[in-house]
């Protein structure tokens, strides 16, 4: 289940090879953008705090354990960010409705009102799944190993957050 | 459910954050620099090993992509008056009959015979450089009948009104992985074998010999369906074969190797298909196209062999940032190698797992058969002109 070759890459950036960056990337970005995407609803803010986390995690290689499970390490550090932006969110008055819109809910949403439904319907091991899955186009098989849990979870879970986000757009409807 | 999935896919890149997030926090990191300085020293004398690798990588998918579009084409060939149209994904769970694989020979053939005339010669290099551009070129002449393949698109079939001196015609029509038709005729005579009443239906077997029209130049065509059953098991002889010289000594071939066995009530069969090319009465590449089912989701393995070398690739489609790609893993002369294919129109985009890159043709422009091309040299063009 674990990702041998991601473990491999780790190593090597942590040996100094920057040019592994990029299929560790290619390999994480995704679940971690979903972990931030899930708490803040707000693509611009996730984008900023997915550069963030890659900034902080690859600064702090060397706290990784080898051999763990780097998405999983990888998400810790994007949750705490996501939680830590929408903390200051909530302290600061703004005096900018336009800018903060989002925190005021005076302006849509940025992202498309499916995908604020499933972050609202959905537990957070669901929503990752069903966007690995469905949005970013990951076979279940890769979600598996990227998360380390076994792919019958990742079918079930990924059934399951589908079949939710079907009946509440059919309530919606009626 | 399948709604909420499309609704998902579509609206996908609206959502996915910017692709160019990663090239910032490069910046940021100072990797960006770093990598500068690795190029600047290969363009210095430097090892070349980043770049060997992509080329051997590149010759892979293309040879995959290849084996996609003919798996695509070949299908929908041979149907009756009225437009048959064969279900996506396993393509091969759909070749019942006659009909069926001749249009499935057709289709994925056709492919490889134009995919092959876009192929660029392999370029005068050191000797090991030379082997690994060899294989990039190799797998880039299956990559269309990999994309056809992986297809989740139906292939169709259409009679045609016989030409070039014979009497029946098939159009086959196809679907790439990125929605673009791709079109092929096949004008033949049957060779009746033998037939079976089953109910209503009349199997019939039969050979045939014609031609098949591809991206606008013609090759004169040969087949084979005959299978036997007896008791639990069911074999056969069936290709399908275009010629590539007059003299008939050169062609490439597809085969169905097809064994069904009853056990103890289980239906188990097994089904590959192999490609194999013939110069001068030898053959010198045989490549074998098989799906497998992982968890449910459709791959395509093949295994290329040539000379003494085994290279093996499993290819699936996926989706990388609203794009449609296919990840390959697999062995090339040995060695382990795992790539993602951008598939775009006009070209595919290769990135390796060392980061490194490579964009190469794709063959997608003119899928027509209408061999209208004055500029055809091929010795046995002239007969008629086909347009479909």
């Amino acid at each position: 289940m674990k990702d041998e070759h991601l473990e491999k890459n780790v190593e090597a950036l942590r040996q100094g090879n920057t040019c592994a960056f990029d299929l560790i990337y290619e390999r994480t970005n995704r679940a971690a953008y979903f972990t931030v995407l899930y708490l803040v609803h707000d693509k611009m803010h996730a984008e900023d705090i997915l550069q963030e986390t890659y900034l902080r995690a690859m600064r702090s290689l060397s706290q990784y354990r080898a051999g763990t499970n780097f998405t999983a390490w990888l998400c810790t550090i994007a949750r705490s960010l996501a939680l830590n932006h929408l903390k200051k969110a909530k302290r600061e008055v703004s005096t900018d409705f336009e800018a903060d819109a989002y925190k005021f809910g005076t302006c849509e949403a940025e992202i498309p009102y499916l995908f604020d439904l499933a972050a609202r319907i959905l537990s957070p091991e669901e929503y990752e799944i069903v966007m690995l899955c469905q949005v970013a186009g990951y076979k279940r098989r890769e979600v598996s190993k990227m998360l380390g849990i076994p792919i019958g979870t990742v079918t079930w879970r990924n059934n399951e957050a589908l079949k939710k986000l079907k009946t509440h757009l059919e309530e919606d409807n009626a | 459910m399948k709604d909420i999935r499309k609704m998902l896919k579509a609206q996908a890149k609206g959502v996915l954050p910017d692709e160019k997030l990663k090239e910032s926090i490069k910046q940021e990191l100072g990797y960006r620099a770093a990598e500068e300085a690795s190029v600047l020293a290969r363009a210095d004398g430097g090892s070349e090993q980043v770049k060997s690798k992509r080329k051997v990588m590149f010759p892979l998918v293309a040879f995959a992509v290849i084996l996609l579009v003919l798996a695509i084409v070949l299908p929908l060939a041979l149907p009756g008056s009225s437009p048959t149209v064969l279900p996506g994904g396993n393509k091969f769970a759909d070749i019942t009959n006659a009909d069926s694989f001749y249009a499935y020979g057709a289709a994925s053939v056709g492919s490889l015979l134009a995919s092959e005339s876009d192929t660029s010669p392999v370029r005068a290099m050191k000797d090991g450089a030379a082997q690994e551009e060899k294989h990039i070129e190799t797998v880039n002449r299956y990559m269309a009948l990999v994309e056809g393949l992986l297809s989740e698109d139906a292939i169709e079939t259409t009679a045609a009104e016989g030409a070039y001196g014979f009497e029946y015609g098939m159009k086959i029509g196809y679907t790439d992985l990125l929605g673009n038709a791709a079109y092929y005729t096949l004008y033949y005579n049957k060779h009746f074998l033998s037939s079976e009443q089953e109910e209503d239906e009349t199997e019939e077997e039969y050979a045939i010999e014609g031609v098949l029209v591809a991206e606008g130049k013609t090759y004169p065509v040969s087949g084979n369906y005959e299978t036997e059953s007896e008791e639990d098991e069911t074999e056969g002889e069936l290709f399908f074969r275009a010629y590539l010289d007059d003299a008939k000594n050169s062609y490439i071939e597809v085969t169905q190797e097809y064994e069904s066995e009853n056990e103890e009530g289980d239906q188990e069969v097994e089904r590959e298909y192999v490609y194999s090319r013939y110069e001068n009465g030898k053959r010198v590449e045989r490549t074998t196209v098989e799906y497998e089912a992982e968890e449910g989701e459709l791959e395509l393995k093949l295994t290329i062999e040539q000379e003494n070398v085994r290279d093996e690739l499993v290819f699936e489609s996926a989706r990388r940032g609203g794009e449609m790609v296919l990840l390959a893993e697999g062995k090339l002369s040995g060695e382990d190698v795992r790539f993602t294919v951008y598939i775009r129109e006009g070209g595919y985009h290769y990135v390796f797992e060392d980061g490194s890159s490579s964009d190469h043709d794709r063959y997608d422009d003119d899928h027509d058969d209408d061999d209208d091309d004055d500029d055809d040299d091929r010795p046995w063009r002239g007969r008629d002109s086909a347009s479909v």
